[in-house]
């Protein structure tokens, strides 16, 4: 009896170790892929966040130097990570604090972040 | 004939495992190294970034507009900005070391540019109004 069994019980035992090593293998691999694809997506976030940070400062700067803020028309601006698309509204040519005020939005994959700029009307002058 | 057949097949099971086994226990884990350390400089030089444009921030109405030459160095409101060859230094009441990277400067009347590395060798460039500083601090973008 047990010379027939043996072999076969050999057999089986093989066949479940491989296959415990396999699906072990395959567990591990899957880990190591998800973590690396973690890596990788947050590694392609900070370069969006520095691209944005970037065109967003940028844009700002050159607003404060336009002279008229009523000739500002919504425009896109093209990156390596996508295009952002910025617009102008409520713009204000004088405020009660003698301010001229303009609100900007910057539309980036489906986010959009609000800044209000507000200056002295007596700009350039 | 069927045992030969059933020990190349095992030997080719085996091989297989066996090299599948170096791959992830060696190759995957160096690799994720590799990743992560990519990863960790990223994060640094973007924190980096972020810390010295929020500096320069809070420091620019302090200076009423006037962000001056000395010598080599930047001043900015009570600040001295340092861009050295090892980093950019912002000297205060104390040596505060903002970026480990080097950055180049330019200053022209109304405008205050620097530029340096960024991620993944691309090149950051920020450029601020010297009179006007309404950019607000950020919070995470992509968290």
């Amino acid at each position: 009896m047990r010379g027939v069994l043996s072999p076969l019980n050999n057999k089986a035992v093989t066949f479940l170790d491989t296959l415990v090593s396999t699906v072990i293998i395959i567990i591990v691999v899957i880990m190591l892929s998800r973590f690396q694809l973690f890596l990788a997506t947050s590694n392609q976030n900070l370069s969006k966040k520095l691209v944005l940070f970037e065109t967003i400062n940028n844009k700002i700067t050159d607003i404060y130097m336009v002279e008229d803020w009523g000739d500002l028309k919504e425009e896109t601006i093209e990156t390596d990570l996508g295009d952002v698309i910025v617009k102008y509204s409520d713009y204000e040519s004088k405020t009660c604090n003698l301010t001229s005020k303009i609100i900007v939005k910057f539309s980036f994959e489906n986010k959009t972040r609000e800044y209000v700029l507000e200056r002295s009307i007596y700009f350039g002058k | 004939m069927g045992n030969r057949g059933l020990t190349t097949l095992e030997l080719i099971f085996a091989l297989t495992f066996g090299l599948l086994f170096i791959y992830t226990a060696i190759f995957i884990p160096t690799e994720l190294m590799k990743s992560y350390k990519e990863f960790q400089k990223n994060l640094d030089n973007t924190l980096s970034i972020l810390s010295m444009s929020k500096s320069i921030l809070n420091d620019a109405p302090l200076s009423d507009g006037k962000i001056c030459l000395n010598e080599n160095d930047i001043i900015i409101g009570n600040s001295r900005y340092m861009f050295l060859d090892n980093g950019v230094y912002r000297r205060n009441k104390n040596n505060l070391e903002l970026t480990k990277n080097p950055f180049e400067y330019k200053l022209s009347e109304d405008v205050f540019e620097i530029t340096g590395n960024g991620i993944s060798k691309n090149n950051v460039n920020l450029k601020y109004n010297t009179k006007f500083s309404s950019f607000p601090c950020e919070d995470d973008y992509y968290d």
